[in-house]
């Protein structure tokens, strides 16, 4: 990635987030121009509904353009390589102008893998089983060089799923899902919370550790146990007939369904991450999927579960108000700190915090103050 | 201090996973209470039944109602994090009841598409008195699907002639609630919830136009065409003017889609896709180039 991109993204990050602070209420108008003039955008800035509009577009624009001039042809791959390559000559022009972020870039570079996805594909005949494996680790492959390339956070999770899938296909696929998928969760958690790396490198990992999570729990999970759902992702079930485990092994794996949401969730609280936090969430609401699977509530279960969710909901808010500060355990409940991108990075709030001190309020505290509109230097560089 | 707190991890907070576990508690108590019905119709019978889902919206109303500030034609905020989740939840509840009454026991007979009308109402009720835009997205689309509803039944289904109604009753609807929009910043009302009315008026209003455009009679679909231009560039230059990009947005696609089908009828295979490229790349051109002009300009 280009230091200018980096720059933009982390100018483009503290906008955001200063802009979030304002509608929370956390800062005044004054601060957020303060902040927006200290971190200039280069960029055209969107909605969100218009960078969703502009990438249908391109994609249209973009699959036309390969329907009229390159036409789609299995015979060949030549096609499909020039049509990536020309793709990603778009999406590198496009990342360096004033459009990046618009949804134009992302929209060329999506079809640039997948194009090149296809051209690998065809040159490997992956209809063949040697063949479809080295176009899913292609692929892989391909989506993690333009993550780390583009920095489109999501293809990290892309690369991750077809990394997985490429794992299934192996006879071990299971037992890979767990090793690779506890040690990249541990990993990337991490590097996730690096704040020297751009930020949309720092979601890309933190796709990864979901994906990652994902894979341990699936290869612990009773249900992906009996139905051979790994075994089946890796394309194995035809010729390779998953027995049904015994009594002892089905036990163990029930209780890695109900173990591993728990661990995610206790992890989450202690190491007091968000992102590991609802990932157990997540987990911990596909375990009760797969009781109801196996034991089928009824109606008035399903309502009491309901409204026991509501409960908890209310009781930790509650609980939350009442302690002293509005906190506990490091854990706040609080308005003004819940602007709609949670997601703080650290980067971000001490750039703000830095770039909100001199203008208004030049005094030598240590803190940035969202006491409405009264702000100090954090001591921070805006270059980090 | 908090917000630097937030920012080195120190301080985490989490009131986005409580409101998204009060959304699932509402979404699997809904989806348990339409189970419960279908369980227990036999069992309990339609009049037990439908007091037990009325009771529960009438619990959920009152405690709405007990934590929500008093009514005002301005915006309020309401300091509880549940109120708006459960008022949902009520209103949601309301509305299988009614639902329900109305299947069970033929209260409107032929008519039954009115109680989309009579839930419709309800919804605007709550709405306006807790100052809920997700329970008046909720009223706007029930008056939507009374409309439908009532249309296709009349028809006794779906046909040339009930798509013509259909596309008609859209148009309606979405003038109507593009006049409530502004009526309510004309009149100061509930000026914020204008964004709803707006957005829901042009998305059904364009999408009447854009049926005849795309699926309209071979005689017909070329006068479509000329009324989504007009009433495409008039959205367009009020949008511009009043600096609204979702507005400008919406009217682009719309006018796009027309462009196509326009194109389409007058080339073929690769000059068709050729232009469909470069009608694209002009809607983003137009589109950026706007987005930039309004942003200068504000």
């Amino acid at each position: 990635m280009r230091a200018a991109w980096f720059e933009a993204e982390h100018a483009a990050e503290v906008r955001e987030a200063a802009r979030d602070w304002k509608k929370a209420g956390a800062i005044e108008a004054a601060t957020l121009a303060a902040i927006e003039a200290e971190f200039p955008t280069t960029r055209v800035e969107l909605a969100k509904a218009w960078k969703v509009l502009i990438f249908v577009l391109v994609s249209v624009a973009t699959l036309a353009v390969q329907v009229g001039v390159f036409r789609f042809d299995t015979r060949g791959s030549g096609n499909y390589f020039a049509f990536a390559a020309i793709l990603t000559a778009a999406t590198e022009v496009l990342r360096g102008s004033r459009l990046a972020g618009s949804g134009s870039d992302a929209a060329t570079s999506f079809w640039a893998v997948s194009f090149l996805t296809i051209a690998v594909g065809v040159l490997f005949e992956a209809g063949k089983t040697g063949g479809l494996t080295a176009t899913i680790a292609v692929t892989a492959l391909a989506w993690a060089a333009a993550c780390w390339r583009w920095g489109f956070a999501l293809y990290g999770a892309f690369a991750a799923v077809a990394g997985y899938v490429f794992l299934a296909r192996s006879p071990y696929g299971r037992l890979g899902w767990a090793i690779v998928g506890a040690l990249l969760c541990a990993l990337s958690v991490r590097v996730a919370a690096r704040p020297r790396l751009s930020p949309s490198r720092r979601r890309a990992f933190a796709g990864v550790f979901v994906v990652s999570a994902m894979a341990l729990y699936g290869a612990g999970n009773l249900y992906s146990r009996d139905a051979g759902l790994v075994e089946t992702i890796g394309g194995f079930l035809a010729s390779w007939r998953v027995p049904r485990p015994a009594a002892l092994n089905r036990l163990l794996f029930a209780v890695a369904t109900a173990l591993v949401p728990a661990l995610f969730v206790t992890w989450g609280f202690r190491a007091r991450r968000r992102l590991v936090l609802d990932t157990g969430a997540i987990l911990a609401a596909l375990s009760i999927l797969t009781l109801e699977y196996y034991v089928r509530f009824g109606s008035l279960a399903i309502i009491a579960f309901g409204l026991a969710l509501i409960g908890l909901a209310l009781w930790l808010n509650r609980l939350l108000a009442r302690a002293p500060g509005g906190e506990l355990r490091g854990f706040t409940a609080s308005t003004l700190l819940s602007a709609e991108s949670e997601a703080l990075a650290p980067a971000a709030a001490l750039a703000a915090a830095s770039a909100a001190a001199p203008v208004s309020h030049p005094r030598d505290d240590t803190d940035f103050s969202a006491g409405g509109g009264e702000y100090g230097g954090g001591g921070a560089s805006g270059r980090f | 201090v908090p917000l630097l707190r937030v920012a080195r991890d120190a301080l985490v907070p989490i009131r986005a996973e409580l409101k998204t576990l009060l959304y699932a508690g509402v979404l699997v108590a809904v989806t348990g209470v339409g189970k419960f019905v279908k369980d227990y119709h036999d069992r309990l019978g339609p009049v037990l039944i439908a007091s037990v889902v009325g009771m529960a919206a009438l619990a959920c109303l009152v405690y709405a109602f007990r934590r929500s500030p008093d009514f005002s034609w301005g915006e309020t905020v309401s300091p509880h994090l549940a109120t708006d989740y459960v008022l949902v939840l009520g209103a949601l509840l309301v509305g299988s009841d009614l639902a329900y009454v109305e299947r069970q026991f033929r209260v409107l007979g032929d008519r039954w598409p009115y109680h989309f009308l009579v839930v419709a109402a309800v919804y605007f009720l709550l709405a306006y008195r807790f100052d809920s835009r997700a329970v008046l997205s909720l009223a706007v689309s029930a008056f939507a699907a009374w409309r439908g509803v009532s249309v296709t039944k009349a028809f006794g289904g779906a046909g040339e002639a009930a798509f013509a109604v259909l596309r008609a009753n859209a148009l309606a609807c979405g003038a109507l609630f593009m006049a409530a929009g502004f009526l309510s910043v004309r009149s100061g009302r509930k000026p914020h919830f204008e964004k709803v009315y707006s957005t829901a008026g042009l998305l059904l209003f364009f999408g009447g136009i854009l049926s005849g455009a795309l699926h309209g009679p071979a005689s017909r679909w070329l006068l479509w065409e000329a009324v989504l231009g007009i009433v495409g560039a008039a959205v367009l230059a009020m949008a511009w003017r009043l600096r609204r990009p979702i507005d400008f947005a919406i009217t682009v696609a719309a006018l796009w889609l027309g462009a196509l089908r326009l194109t389409g009828e007058v080339l073929e295979r690769e000059p068709l896709y050729l232009a469909a490229a470069a009608w694209s790349i002009a809607a983003i051109v137009v589109l950026v180039r706007a987005t930039r002009r309004i942003q200068a300009a504000r």
